[in-house]
């Protein structure tokens, strides 16, 4: 890309001849006109470039090109130990740090069979539900940000800011919490954990039914929703959709309930679902879901005041000894000096887990050759594949709908390029 | 009636007192367990350099001074490390803490995120130019 000197426009100095069977014919007859679009835009939620095919304003195909936050996470794992790594799944998407970590250790735990207490169990999906609903707020602020509507910006992110309290008061970091550690979690609940979901469960039901209203109500966001970005059951099946993107379009599949994990089979929730596809029905489901998680805390606090046991294993091949052990037992010290500076070494093998996170099926692949670092770690992220189905939505609508459709299917792009 | 939700919501939010603080000069107490800026106490350290060893950002470097008396100067760079917490549980003498109050760590220079700890005259014969004895312990070197 450089600029031409007489009308400092950018112009792309690409070859033509590399969007061959991308695009279609018009474009090299010059009937059609490919413009770029990104990477540094506003509305493409990240550095997203989408190379566009136009007649006039319609598009006739685009091509989403991602890599441009490409950080090596998964390649940086395997030089690092078990333990280690977790700090990195934190920063893969950056909307959903519990889920990641989660859905790590989930995988550690079926490699190495560890059990891991209920009540750990329990905070972790009290945990990843209120992640789930700091996630919509954020997709739901950015998303009636693209369509114009302006003011949900504001009012979700000072909602999130309650959340990320929580986060912090739990973890001790607003966003790279890197709580959920192998066979429990790093530290017990604090004792002021349960007045503050309290307070969000007081007040979050009122407020979701207000911002619901804003949007749902607002003509304008109604007009410019309905009937766009339109994708059938049986295509969203065939993309690989998941998340709200596949329930939008009315298919019943939430990881939650078809494979439970980590206790979900005992909560009770329902699973919301669209009617007709559109970009205006993945806005209600998520909507919809933000309920369904408040429920599901709910639920979860109520068992967490029974529930008064260990947090985390005692197996202590893979689990640390507490620092009280430290001073009174050889075979404690013994452990932690091996775990912290070799590591642990599990089992030879290979697992695949996935959990449900907000935007879709998150899945992650651990191969082990029984050193103490992971042979291969590979996460399946449902941003990535969810934007492979961009062009089946945005075809032949109006670029102005594209920015909503990108919204619509929710991508972080920090989870899409790991 | 319906679509006045906006203008409703607007009107209340006119007499509410503002979502945002008026930071430097109104500050929200911090929870106890934030993670902020590394501190390091030589007291009781063995240099075992399991805090070294195990950080994912090479942040530490523990130098040693003289071995067998026990003394050792911590290099900590601020700028690699993630605040991840793991050097503070993996530190069996509790030398390694995190202070919930040091989290505005903003400097105009780079040399403000290398940081001395140890005793002021060890420290100085660091900042002279002395060599760690034991490279074993520096792994980021």
């Amino acid at each position: 890309m450089t600029a031409d000197p007489q009308t400092h426009h950018a112009v792309w100095e690409g070859n033509i001849e590399e969007l061959k069977g991308l695009v279609s014919e018009k474009a090299f007859t010059g009937e059609s006109m490919i413009l770029n679009m990104g990477p540094q835009h506003p509305s493409t939620h990240g550095v997203l470039r989408v190379i566009l095919e136009l007649e006039g304003e319609e598009v006739l195909s685009c091509i989403p090109d991602v890599g441009f936050l490409h950080t090596g996470i998964e390649k940086n794992m395997e030089y690092k130990t078990y333990e280690k790594s977790i700090v990195m799944t934190d920063r893969m998407d950056y909307l959903n740090p519990m889920g990641n970590g989660l859905v790590y250790c989930l995988a550690m735990e079926k490699l190495f069979e560890l059990d891991v207490p209920m009540r750990a169990q329990i905070a972790r999906v009290v945990l990843a539900e209120l992640t789930r609903i700091n996630s919509h707020l954020v997709w739901m602020g950015i998303g009636g940000l693209d369509l114009g509507v302006t003011s949900t910006m504001t009012y979700a992110f000072r909602e999130r800011e309650v959340l990320l309290d929580i986060f912090e008061m739990v973890s001790g970091q607003r966003m790279m919490s890197t709580y959920f550690r192998p066979g429990g979690l790093w530290r017990d609940l604090p004792d002021e954990f349960e007045g503050a979901v309290q307070n969000v469960l007081d007040t979050f039901p009122a407020k979701i039914d207000d911002y619901d209203k804003i949007i749902t109500q607002n003509p304008v966001f109604v007009d410019r929703t309905q009937g766009i970005g339109f994708i059938s059951a049986e295509d969203a099946v065939a993309y690989g959709l998941t998340g709200a993107a596949l329930r939008g379009s009315g298919v019943n599949w939430d990881i939650r309930k078809a494979m439970p994990y980590s206790s979900y089979e005992q909560f009770e929730f329902d699973v919301p679902l669209g009617q007709h596809g559109d970009v205006y029905d993945r806005f209600i489901v998520r909507i919809a879901e933000m309920r369904q998680s408040l429920r599901i805390i709910e639920q979860g606090m109520k068992r967490l005041q029974k529930e008064k046991g260990p947090f985390r294993s005692d197996n202590r091949k893979y689990v640390p000894p507490p620092r009280a052990e430290l001073g009174r037992s050889m075979e404690a010290v013994i452990h932690h000096f091996k775990l912290w500076t070799e590591g642990f070494r599990p089992p030879k093998g290979e697992v695949y887990v996935s959990i449900e996170g907000p935007r879709g099926e998150l899945g992650c692949f651990l191969a082990s050759d029984g050193s103490p670092n992971p042979m291969r770690v590979h996460f399946r992220t449902p941003s990535f594949v969810n934007l492979s189905a961009l062009e089946k939505l945005a075809k032949n609508h109006m670029i102005a709908d594209l920015v909503g459709i990108i919204g619509s299917i929710d991508i972080v792009l920090g989870d899409c390029d790991r | 009636m319906k679509r006045h939700t906006l203008l409703q919501y607007a009107a209340r939010s006119l007499f509410r007192r503002a979502a945002t603080q008026r930071y430097p000069a109104e500050r929200t107490p911090t929870p106890e367990r934030l993670r902020g800026t590394l501190h390091w106490t030589p007291d009781g350290c063995t240099g075992c350099c399991l805090c070294s060893k195990e950080c994912p950002a090479n942040a530490i470097e523990i130098i040693t001074i003289d071995k067998t008396t026990k003394q050792f100067v911590a290099r900590y760079h601020a700028d690699r490390c993630i605040y991840c917490g793991q050097c503070v549980v993996n530190c069996r003498f509790s030398c390694l803490t995190m202070s919930p109050e040091e989290w505005e760590n903003a400097a105009l220079h780079k040399q403000a995120f290398t940081v001395y700890y140890g005793d002021a005259p060890h420290v100085e014969r660091v900042l002279e130019g002395f060599v760690s004895q034991d490279s074993a312990s520096n792994p980021s070197t």
